[in-house]
């Protein structure tokens, strides 16, 4: 898809800051936009799902603003759709955080909090390296093993190993992204990842639209 | 495994950025969007932004600067100086920064860590903690150095991780500046007090500090800013130090 057509739109459901995501896209080059209102998002060719906080917030939020709805016909339509941080754990099925939450399920699997143990910390939070699993994934910019941002407690356990493209450790392995086939999703923070994260990006926007 | 990290810590007054020698005798070294450009295209993991004369002055961050420099950086931000209110955090995470950062009204309202990391995660909510030497250990001061507590830094600092801070900046106001090295002893037992994590700051003058500092003192990150601005290093360069002293970095 030409970059000249491509509108990402970011979608503003109120629980996080996401003008540095917009900012992100700005910067390779392409054309987007924070979007506050559902029936807006027809007009972009590329949809992003960001998100900083609590899984069952977050549906709570979407729903109220009509997104969920949006993003389930928009994914089945096969817009390409970017799902960052919370943003990708509520691509899941159902989220344990704070009690039962069912999510989009446009991707099967649960969200679960992590496991650590001997000294290591919760959040999540730094710089961490990550393992590609998949050739011509959004993570497979030509780095072996790329080092992301990540910021979470709780990540994503998909129901099938297909969709898993890169994973990382702390404490135990877990997935960092997962792909099915235009559904993405990124654990980590590619707006906070500097050039390896606006890498990510470019790969995410060159996957066609409508 | 998560990165150790090599954070530039940077200091406004008024309109230009500055480097001090213990807290005072504040000198210019430049245009604030200039330098974190400069920074943020060195791919450098992390950025602290510190307002040295909101602090002093009782006056409000300076939001507009904050909005522009936070637009400047593909990184995570922490943006310290001037907070006295929940608004005050509220504003910079939405103009941008990753973390705000406070030291004053830590040690005036205690609670204040509790509310504001219950309101905005304590992801998001770094205790500054500035001391100098004394007899028996270090002592915390409030309002960029100006004011001595009476608290014992290890003791305060597990009170700061109890609250729920998300992380502690630890400033040795002694080393400041003088590029001598890292306060050690003070960072190592700081760093075996407390379960969240440790940016040590003050002192590093040359990348063997630093790896003396994580070897030694078991910080999580190291910040520096005479070493960036008054030498020849750039953090890739000291980075490349620190790996090849075993050390695990980010390159």
């Amino acid at each position: 898809m030409e970059k000249s057509s491509i509108k990402v739109g970011v979608i503003d459901y109120g629980i996080c800051n996401v003008k540095s995501v917009e900012k992100a896209f700005l910067k390779i080059g392409a054309k987007a936009s924070v979007v506050t209102r559902s029936e807006d998002l027809k007009s972009f060719s590329h949809w992003v799902l960001p998100g900083v906080g609590a899984f069952p917030e977050g549906m709570s939020n979407l729903r109220q603003r009509g997104f969920d709805t949006v993003l389930r016909i928009g994914a089945s339509c096969g817009v390409p759709l970017l799902g960052i941080c919370l943003g990708m754990q509520l691509l899941a099925e159902r989220g344990e955080e704070g009690g039962d939450t069912q999510g989009l399920g446009l991707i099967g699997g649960n969200v679960v909090k992590l496991s650590v143990s001997g000294g290591l910390r919760l959040p999540h939070m730094g710089w961490n390296e990550c393992s590609v699993l998949r050739r011509g994934s959004v993570v497979d910019i030509g780095i072996e093993n790329p080092i992301f941002y990540f910021l979470h407690s709780y990540h994503f356990v998909p129901r099938e190993v297909g969709v898993i493209v890169a994973s990382c450790q702390y404490g135990e392995e877990f997935v960092v992204s997962i792909e099915k086939e235009n559904v993405i999703g990124c654990q980590f923070h590619p707006e906070k990842s500097q050039m390896t994260g606006l890498a990510v990006l470019e790969r995410f926007l060159n996957i066609g639209g409508l | 495994m998560l990165k150790n990290r090599l954070v530039p810590i940077v200091l406004l007054s008024g309109y230009q950025l500055v480097k001090t020698r213990c807290f005072e005798n504040p000198r210019t070294v430049g245009n604030p969007i200039q330098i974190i450009r400069v920074f943020n295209n060195r791919q450098v993991d992390e950025l602290v932004f510190l307002d040295i004369m909101a602090t002093r002055q009782k006056t409000d961050p300076s939001y507009s600067l904050i909005e522009r420099i936070a637009a400047e950086c593909y990184m995570p931000l922490t943006v310290g100086g001037g907070i006295r209110r929940l608004e005050d955090i509220e504003h910079l995470l939405k103009i941008g920064a990753d973390k705000v950062a406070f030291n004053t009204i830590a040690l005036e309202e205690p609670e204040f860590i509790h509310k504001s990391s219950l309101i905005f995660g304590s992801q998001s909510i770094v205790v500054s903690v500035d001391v100098r030497r004394s007899k028996t250990g270090w002592e915390v001061y409030s309002r960029c150095g100006t004011i001595p507590t009476g608290k014992d830094v290890v003791s305060w600092c597990k009170q700061v991780s109890q609250l729920g801070a998300g992380e502690i900046l630890l400033t040795s106001i002694d080393c400041d500046g003088m590029q001598q090295g890292l306060d050690i002893n003070l960072v190592r037992q700081v760093s075996d007090a407390i379960n969240i994590p440790l940016l040590a700051n003050g002192g590093a003058g040359e990348p063997e500090h630093v790896v003396a500092c994580f070897k030694e003192g078991r910080p999580d990150a190291v910040c520096a800013s005479s070493l960036f601005f008054f030498t020849q290093y750039s953090p890739q360069a000291v980075k490349l130090k620190l790996k090849e002293a075993g050390i695990n970095v980010r390159l």
